[in-house]
């Protein structure tokens, strides 16, 4: 094994860290790239950081997601039983063309980052943009841009499993549109995490 | 723990001499001392790894001589076997750590109490842990195709000038494709587990760790009335992972004569039961099916008891022991669900 030193593709500069993360900052100019795996080096990338909507008093911390825009297409579905289910809780169906968000950051605990990805990608909320993590700390993003297009998936088919009715088939096409990164905000308290939005 | 252990080398940073170090699966290495972020490039597109040879040839002899006084082996074969040479390798594996998950659906089916049949729907989501073991190579007649990597391995980084190899002939991307396949696979086959009958399934690999793992075994080769046989044995474990041996031939001619005997008794006494009338001929059911059995089995162990074979081998001969299976699930840390 050869080890290559990373350097910053914007001024040139060594890449230092104490943590690995793949969205590295260079400690000269500020700029924040993506380390992608298989080029093995750092590419520009663009990322949009969300401002707190809820306030809280535990330490606050950024969140990378992949955001991935796609559309489930459901060519044919059979579903047994839980009709009656879906109509009192006005279910809501997760078709057509929208953001799923899937947390790229393994230290959030899946009890917390699952139950996040669902509710973004249900409420498809309005996240409004700010500059800068104002004080807070960015986790790490450890999931690769190529796996957040079949976690979207994943995500999809759990949602077909968890509302009333058991499926039993599903003929559908996920088409990926484009895939982007997004910081959302959260509250860690011990081991308890609450997103911010 | 909650995710599969990583093997971790540790390299020298080329800047201040730090210590950096390498986590299996990670493409990045931070050095502890000046913070320098480097890429890890490996030769053939993955991180290769050796693992320390922990076992003394003494103690892969020793242990060899304990394997053949066992089993089903021949008499006094521990004592009368010539050990012809005994010597360590390495076998290349590719090694796959990677998360499954799959979603599956179907139906349970049984009977109620009418005697008409009843579906209940099922939906399985399966999110776990797997890893993929596969020989990168041509292990030729040694009977090793996988392994299981204790907790206590050393790893190191891999020099090929220090170490007795055989050359790689699965490619990287092959066996990229095999392990996902096989991982996929596996997450599918857990969902399957809890349902009668599939309607749905769809799976998806999520690797994490790619490496080329360097392996230690002892292989010990030795003689036995003139015919050659042989055993690995696992470099760190201590453990017998492959063999062959000679049968015992008493216990060849015990079943052929004991188990023909007692099988040929038991059919007798059936169709006696079947001419002495309809009122008995139902006892004789059960001990045609016992002696069918009998029978059969007996006649297993005298055709091929006269050689037994451990681990992956292939050939006639009694199979003894437990074979190492391509994938492992990482029991902790799933996050399944049932319905």
């Amino acid at each position: 094994m050869i080890l290559k030193e990373l350097k910053c593709p914007g001024c040139g500069a060594p890449i230092k860290s104490k943590t690995r993360d793949m969205m590295m900052q260079c400690s000269h100019c500020g700029k924040i790239h993506l380390y992608t795996k298989s080029a093995k080096g750092l590419n520009d990338v663009s990322y949009q950081i969300v401002g707190a909507s809820k306030e809280g008093k535990d330490e606050l911390i950024y969140v990378p997601f992949w955001v991935v825009h796609a559309e489930p297409v459901v060519r044919k579905e059979k579903i047994s039983g839980g009709r009656i289910g879906r109509f009192i809780k006005d279910q809501r169906q997760m078709r057509g063309m929208r953001d799923f968000y899937v947390c790229a950051a393994s230290e959030i605990p899946e009890e917390f980052s699952r139950v996040w990805n669902m509710d973004l990608t249900l409420d498809q909320p309005e996240l409004f943009e700010i500059s800068d993590f104002r004080g807070g700390k960015r986790a790490l993003m450890t999931m690769e841009k190529e796996t957040a297009g079949d976690n979207a998936e994943f995500l999809f088919l759990r949602y077909e499993t968890e509302i009333p009715g058991t499926l039993q088939d599903l003929d559908y096409d996920f088409t990926i549109k484009t895939t982007r990164v997004i910081y959302i905000p959260a509250y860690k308290s011990g081991k308890k995490f609450t997103i911010g939005v | 723990m909650s995710e599969t252990t990583k093997l971790l080398v540790t390299m020298t940073c080329p800047y201040c001499g730090g210590q950096v170090l390498c986590e299996e699966g990670e493409s990045l290495a931070i050095c502890t001392y000046c913070d320098s972020v480097f890429s890890l490039d490996a030769e053939e597109g993955a991180a290769q790894v050796m693992y320390k040879l922990a076992v003394t040839k003494d103690k892969a002899e020793k242990t060899v001589r304990g394997w053949m006084a066992n089993g089903r082996k021949a008499e006094n074969l521990s004592k009368d076997a010539e050990i012809a040479e005994i010597y360590p390798i390495y076998l290349p594996f590719w090694r796959l750590i990677a998360r499954g998950k799959a979603c599956v659906c179907g139906y349970d089916e049984d009977k109620d109490k009418d005697g008409h049949t009843r579906k209940t729907p099922r939906e399985v989501l399966i999110n776990r842990e797997y890893v993929y073991n596969d020989i990168a190579c041509n292990p030729g007649d040694l009977g090793i195709n996988s392994i299981r990597i204790p907790n206590n391995a050393q790893a190191v980084s891999f020099d090929d000038g220090e170490i007795a190899t055989f050359t790689s002939t699965l490619s990287k991307d092959d066996s990229y494709r095999s392990g996902c396949e096989a991982i996929i696979a596996e997450a599918i086959h857990d969902g399957k587990q809890s349902i009668d009958k599939i309607t749905f399934s769809k799976g998806f690999c999520f690797p994490k760790g790619f490496t080329k793992v360097y392996y230690p075994f002892w292989i010990v080769r030795y003689t036995y009335q003139d015919r050659s046989y042989f055993a690995t044995v696992d470099g760190i474990t201590e453990e017998i992972v492959s063999g062959r041996a000679p049968g015992n031939v008493k216990r060849q001619g015990l079943y052929a004569g004991g188990g023909g005997t007692i099988a040929g008794s038991m059919a007798g006494i059936g169709i006696g039961f079947v001419s002495m009338g309809e009122e008995t001929a139902g006892f004789a059911i059960p001990l045609l099916f016992v002696a069918a059995i009998l029978i059969w089995y007996s006649y297993q162990q005298f055709r091929y008891g006269d050689e037994v074979l451990q681990g992956s081998l292939k050939g006639s001969g009694i199979q003894e022991g437990a074979k190492i299976g391509k994938v492992d699930t990482v029991v902790t840390g799933t996050h399944d669900y049932f319905s």
